[in-house]
């Protein structure tokens, strides 16, 4: 196991920031919207290049990266570690953000605070990314709560829409209540242990001695419990499992439409990597806490539900942005079913899914608000027929949706027939034909969506025929070519995947020797 | 009597906690969601700060005495851990930018609806006067 040391992992939550902060400045004195389209598009372009080279030398190469801020070692400084499973959550992250700022471009074309948009989305980016990288439990808090606020603002970005402003204030005070009793979690936790880094956590968690490093009234390992409890639930709010899922419908359909994409196929993953952080790389295998299998039942079964309760919705929902956001709730179903089997496999069917599912859900959002955008109405029976209009938008929409169900040339029949497959090597078959009857029922939901919008009109309307800006064309290609790719070299990209899975539950002590080579 | 004085503050922090919870989750009122919100973020500071406070007699964690072994071990004893201050300092600075923006959206639903009752207003079915996506022009 070798490490490596880069600037890159340093400027990777860094570049969003200043560029964000560069933006807004130079706002004040000149209003060139070519200036800071470029600036936008350049600073997320950075970050894919970077975000490939840091998959090139940690997935390719099997290399861990590390740099510490500051200059200040581990455990006494904050670092920013990047394993495997960071490093595929940065590559999604970077890779959807460069889509959707190119879009972004053409969706903002007649605004005029447009500003606003590209700056809370770039620091939206610092934050995610600043999550997926750091190896410190408080740092972890305050990216969340950066990317959180800025995700509350993208989601009012229409502010003069009572709608946006209740979704947002909704999200906003569960987010708030639930990251305080974050806070008031890992400072428990420090109490028990007597650190916040990581992988020192990692250490005297699964350690003996937890009381012998300090001598607080807290230092006790049923306190554990709790911070468990409170973390996990945390992760759970962030990425709409079952109780809390009653801020996506409304959050993601309000928003503007590639700050939908953005937040339906990027801040969901936070949650689900906050999960996997916390119960796998932190918590798993500790002496302590014998009850972890439940955890894991609750886990699969929060999904079942929220799979079953996104397919039933899908299936009466008026709105068109909405049936996608419930698509989201079904798909975050299947990735917790995938993760709550605790088998290499199924986290690495479960991650397989969450790429596939970004990239699938961010095509979806971008062709829907090219329709939503021409004809201002989101209701699917004032749009009936309208797709007609639209033959290149409606194709990618299909292949998107085709994608998420998961019909075969495309990715997502890949990731769903490793999570059958993890469910089928643990013996849990009532699982596996969960994973079949749940991906069946969605069916009808994305298929009325694609029929309403595709079927022949009663009234003959005379609306000209699209004419796509190259912007949004090379959206499309880059967003299809992603999709084929998936699909054509699944057999070597799923060896990648099971590396993953592989690395977080056979090889986890790897994560706390990189600290002890610095 | 000052391990009492502790005990009180303490479960009468834990109590302020639970309050700010109740008034977050149960409260109609926007303006009295933010005011039980800061409360709830302030007294998880103070529980925080106390985390690290070691009784009266302790000191700052500076050492002005020659730094020898014996003196070393003095501070070690007596010195408040400084970790949780900063952790408290970001969690302070968060919670500002919580109540400010938490504030702005109150004003913008109380110009657009003339309402701040949350939870009337989310139960009621919302005609929106604006179309969505709609397009703001150039100024």
């Amino acid at each position: 196991m070798e490490i490596f040391t880069s600037y890159i992992i340093g400027l990777l939550p860094l570049t969003p920031v200043i560029m964000g902060v560069l933006i807004s400045l130079l706002r004040i004195v000149i209003n060139n919207r070519l200036l800071f389209n470029t600036l936008y598009v350049i600073s997320t372009i950075v970050s894919l290049c970077m975000g490939l080279v840091v998959f090139y030398r940690v997935l390719i190469q099997g290399l861990y990266g590390v740099y510490c801020l500051g200059g200040w070692f581990p455990p006494i400084g904050i670092s920013l570690v990047t394993d495997k499973l960071s490093t595929i959550m940065v590559l999604t992250a970077t890779m959807v953000y460069s889509i959707v700022s190119i879009y972004a471009i053409w969706y903002t074309r007649h605004m005029a605070n447009y500003v606003y948009f590209y700056v809370i989305a770039l620091i939206h980016e610092a934050g995610l990314l600043g999550i997926f990288l750091t190896g410190d439990i408080f740092n972890l808090y305050v990216f969340i709560e950066l990317a959180g606020l800025t995700a509350y603002s993208l989601i009012l970005f229409y502010h003069h829409r009572l709608r946006s402003l209740l979704a947002s204030a909704r999200y906003a005070f569960a987010g708030a209540l639930y990251t305080g009793l974050f806070l008031l979690a890992i400072i428990i936790l420090h109490a028990t242990t007597g650190t916040l880094s990581m992988a020192e956590l990692f250490v005297k968690i699964k350690s003996i001695e937890i009381s012998s490093f300090n001598t607080s009234l807290l230092a006790d390992p049923v306190y554990l419990i709790p911070i468990l409890v409170i973390g996990l639930w945390t992760a759970f709010l962030i990425s709409a499992l079952y109780p809390n899922h009653f801020w996506l419908p409304d959050a993601h359909s309000e928003a503007p439409s590639p700050a939908s994409a953005i937040l339906s196929g990027l801040t969901v993953n936070a949650g689900i990597y906050i999960a996997i952080r916390v119960f796998y790389t932190i918590f798993y295998g500790s002496p302590y806490i014998d009850s972890l299998d439940y955890l894991s039942n609750i886990m699969i079964f929060l999904g079942i539900i929220n799979v079953f309760y996104g397919s039933f919705k899908m299936a009466v929902e008026d709105d068109v942005k909405r049936i996608l956001a419930y698509s989201t709730i079904l798909n975050i179903g299947f990735i917790y079913m995938g993760i709550g089997v605790g088998t290499s496999l199924g986290i690495s069917a479960s991650l397989l899914h969450l790429f596939n599912h970004s990239i699938g859900k961010m095509l979806a959002f971008l062709s829907l608000g090219v329709i939503v955008r021409r004809y201002r109405t989101r209701n699917i029976y004032a749009l009936e027929g309208l797709g007609r209009n639209h033959p290149i938008t409606m194709a990618t929409l299909i292949v998107s949706i085709f994608h998420l169900i998961g019909v075969p040339p495309f990715g997502g029949f890949f990731s769903k027939l490793l999570l059958f497959q993890a469910f089928i090597d643990v013996g849990g078959y009532v699982y596996a034909l969960m994973v079949i009857v749940g991906t069946a029922l969605s069916i009808y939901g994305y298929m009325r969506l694609i029929e309403l919008l595709w079927h022949h009109p009663i009234h003959h309307r005379s609306v000209p025929k699209e004419s796509l800006s190259i912007i949004v064309i090379i959206a499309y290609i880059s967003s299809l070519i992603i999709i084929l790719l998936l699909g054509v070299f699944s057999q070597s990209i799923i060896p990648l995947f099971n590396d993953i899975g592989e690395q977080i539950i056979h090889r986890s002590l790897e994560y706390v020797r990189v600290f002890s080579r610095i | 009597m000052n391990n009492f004085l502790l005990n009180i503050l303490i479960i009468s922090l834990i109590t302020n906690t639970l309050i700010g919870v109740y008034g977050i989750v149960f409260k109609p009122n926007i303006i009295k969601k933010i005011i039980s919100l800061t409360i709830f973020n302030d007294s998880i500071c103070v529980l925080i700060i106390l985390h690290g406070y070691l009784g009266p007699e302790s000191i700052a964690p500076i050492h002005i005495l020659p730094f020898d072994a014996e003196n070393k071990e003095l501070l070690l004893s007596y010195s408040v851990d400084p970790l949780p201050q900063a952790i408290v300092l970001t969690a302070i600075v968060i919670g500002l930018a919580f109540t400010v923006f938490l504030s702005i959206t109150a004003l913008r639903i109380y110009e657009v609806s003339g309402s701040l009752n949350l939870h009337y207003l989310l139960k009621t079915e919302i005609v929106e006067t604006v179309e969505p996506e709609v397009e703001v022009m150039e100024e």
